[in-house]
């Protein structure tokens, strides 16, 4: 009844115009943030290789045509390089001296082969938990680490076959084949993705299955240390890269594109959060000017509800309430948008090669509280100042 | 409920020598009380009610109410005595004009013992205006408007009913009738009763009256 009496005769322009707002400010902000989040979280929990960790190989030039330069290392260089000072550790990456075709044949895509190279990397070098990366002969599955780069190019060959594209989560459901060995008797090895790394462009397998199919159906005479799996020790990973500049080695600059990337993308979305951030709170301004014109329009009936005994406190509820399930609905509705315009930016992203954790940001329920309580404490209060302005008068 | 003014006297009265029974005297009014607040207009009835009430500050003096002085009395603790204790028919009726009859007595913080919302419109129905049940207050005349702020004020549970010129717009038979209901919730209450009014004569037994 006390709503009613409030709230049925007023104009509602101001109102209308006020949620408006909000629900777009909140959209925004949402949707910002969401993105945000994750940009800036993007390859921090997927990356296998550890912290510090660089693959490097010899430029390449035209002197291995003419004999003057060999793109392998030797054990000599390769104990040079494990010398230096900044250097924790070195290996080389061993890779595969026989046949391997990868086939995919999963529901999600269409059928899929390929000649493919594995390598492997001392088990040190990857974030990987141990019960996921051990492989014996009789396993049921093989674990292996995929690199971004072929995920990219899955992805836009699904693009361009208006296929749905891959995120991580798929991707890591995917039934992988592995045929090893001569093609008149190939062994057919399962796999499985456990995660993805952007400093290799082959597939990472365990060193023991490496080994084990080098020896069975490899050539050994085939097989040349052109790659080498450098870890710098803390902080001096800047001397690592002069020492590689210095002897022309290079690495991948993968790492380095996604930082820009992702800075750049960071630095545009924070723009876009904040100016979000002021909607939010210019529309929570006028919503609270909206508050304040409908309480002097109500000057005469809170007046007489208080001179009948109604407690202050009781129609600072009937306020309170009404202004937060306006707002309530405005940030449901807003969400509800939100969630088909991830799933579409999702997309965008994918198709540009960057596979975003597809969970809802922690962040975004986070804004969303601190929102609603800023905005139920600032109703509260110039409730609260009016009304007990009001009692005995 | 008892009531205590001592001394009390309106700010723009306090440069003139009034001769009251009320202005600037020590008066109690107790229990069940039934005071005829007697004045002619602009000595302060109305001042005197919203004293009374908390309403408004511009004098000199103290009122007690229950042995408390009133300017110590916590805003939580006036809603008690507005809700339970007073229950008043302003001269200005203070009825919500937007909404009807019945949604105005719905307003009510609380409804007296033993009476239900219905019981509003058999009250109605004895001042001859139940047909307006369902009307907004704003389309009545302002006689019915007053019967209907009476109604209101008797709907609620009380220990003193203040009515401020309540038959100013009633014709007799009207007056009469308001008398009776009136008689009957004091008596139900066994509650004071202070009316003010700019005629000595009135329709009410055996008040004490008292000059502004």
């Amino acid at each position: 009844m006390m709503r009613q009496l409030f709230f049925k005769y007023q104009n509602r322009m101001q109102l209308g115009l006020a949620l408006v707002g909000t629900f777009l400010g909140l959209f925004f902000l949402f949707t910002s943030l969401h993105f945000l989040h994750k940009i800036y979280s993007y390859g921090e929990n997927s990356e296998m290789l550890s912290k510090n960790t660089i693959v490097i190989q010899k430029k390449v030039t035209s002197g291995p045509l003419l004999g003057l330069n060999n793109p392998e290392y030797s054990n000599e260089q390769i104990n040079e390089i494990r010398s230096m000072d900044f250097v924790e550790s070195c290996d080389p990456i061993r890779s595969n001296t026989f046949d391997v075709v990868l086939s995919i044949d999963d529901p999600l895509i269409p059928a899929f082969n390929s000649n493919i190279y594995v390598q492997s990397v001392h088990k040190d070098y990857l974030d990987v938990k141990t019960d996921h990366w051990g492989w014996v002969e009789g396993s049921k599955t093989l674990p292996i680490i995929m690199p971004r780069d072929f995920l990219m190019m899955m992805n836009n060959f699904l693009s361009a076959s208006n296929i749905p594209q891959l995120s991580d989560d798929l991707v890591l459901d995917l039934k992988i084949d592995l045929n090893i060995g001569p093609r008149n008797y190939r062994e057919t090895i399962h796999a499985r993705i456990v995660g993805f790394t952007n400093e290799l462009s082959s597939i990472l397998v365990p060193e023991y299955f490496l080994n084990w199919a080098n020896q069975k159906y490899g050539e050994k005479e085939k097989e040349v240390i052109s790659q080498l799996v450098v870890k710098s020790k803390d902080g001096q990973f800047g001397l690592l890269e002069n020492y590689l500049e210095e002897n022309e080695f290079e690495s991948k600059k993968s790492q380095l594109l996604i930082a820009k990337l992702k800075s750049t993308l960071g630095v545009l979305l924070t723009i876009i959060s904040a100016i979000s951030l002021l909607a939010v709170f210019l529309s929570m301004l006028v919503l609270i000017q909206y508050l304040q014109l409908i309480m002097t329009k109500n000057d005469y009936e809170i007046r007489t509800l208080l001179r009948l005994g109604h407690a202050p406190n009781q129609l600072i509820k009937v306020f309170l309430r009404y202004f937060m399930s306006l707002f309530s609905v405005v940030a449901v509705l807003s969400l509800l948008l939100f969630i088909p315009a991830k799933y579409y930016l999702q997309q965008v992203f994918i198709s540009n090669g960057i596979s975003l954790d597809s969970s809802l940001s922690i962040y975004l329920f986070l804004v969303m509280i601190l929102v609603f309580i800023v905005f139920a404490l600032s109703i509260w209060l110039s409730t609260k100042k009016r009304i007990y302005k009001t009692v005995n008068t | 409920m008892h009531f205590k003014f001592q001394q009390l006297c309106p700010h723009v009265f306090q440069h003139q020598k009034l001769k009251s029974t009320i202005w600037n005297q020590v008066i109690e009014i107790k229990d069940d009380d039934k005071v005829l607040i007697h004045a002619i207009s602009g000595t302060g009835k109305t001042s005197f009610i919203y004293y009374l009430l908390g309403l408004r500050k511009d004098y000199t003096g103290t009122i007690f109410i229950d042995h408390k002085k009133l300017s110590e009395i916590e805003v939580e603790e006036f809603t008690q005595i507005r809700k339970h204790k007073i229950s008043t028919v302003f001269q200005d009726l203070q009825l919500f004009e937007n909404l009807s009859v019945r949604e105005n007595i719905l307003l009510l913080p609380e409804i007296a013992q033993g009476y239900q919302i219905e019981d509003a419109k058999i009250m109605l129905d004895v001042l001859d205006i139940s047909d307006k049940w369902e009307q907004p207050v704003k389309t009545l005349s302002f006689g019915q408007k007053q019967r209907v702020a009476i109604i209101r004020a008797l709907m609620k549970p009380f220990e003193f009913l203040i009515c401020d010129e309540p038959f100013s717009h009633l014709d007799e038979q009207n007056t009469l009738k308001c008398t009776k209901l009136i008689e009957k919730r004091l008596k139900e209450e066994n509650a004071g009763f202070i009316l003010l009014a700019l005629q000595e004569e009135c329709t009410f037994e055996k008040l004490k009256i008292l000059e502004l």
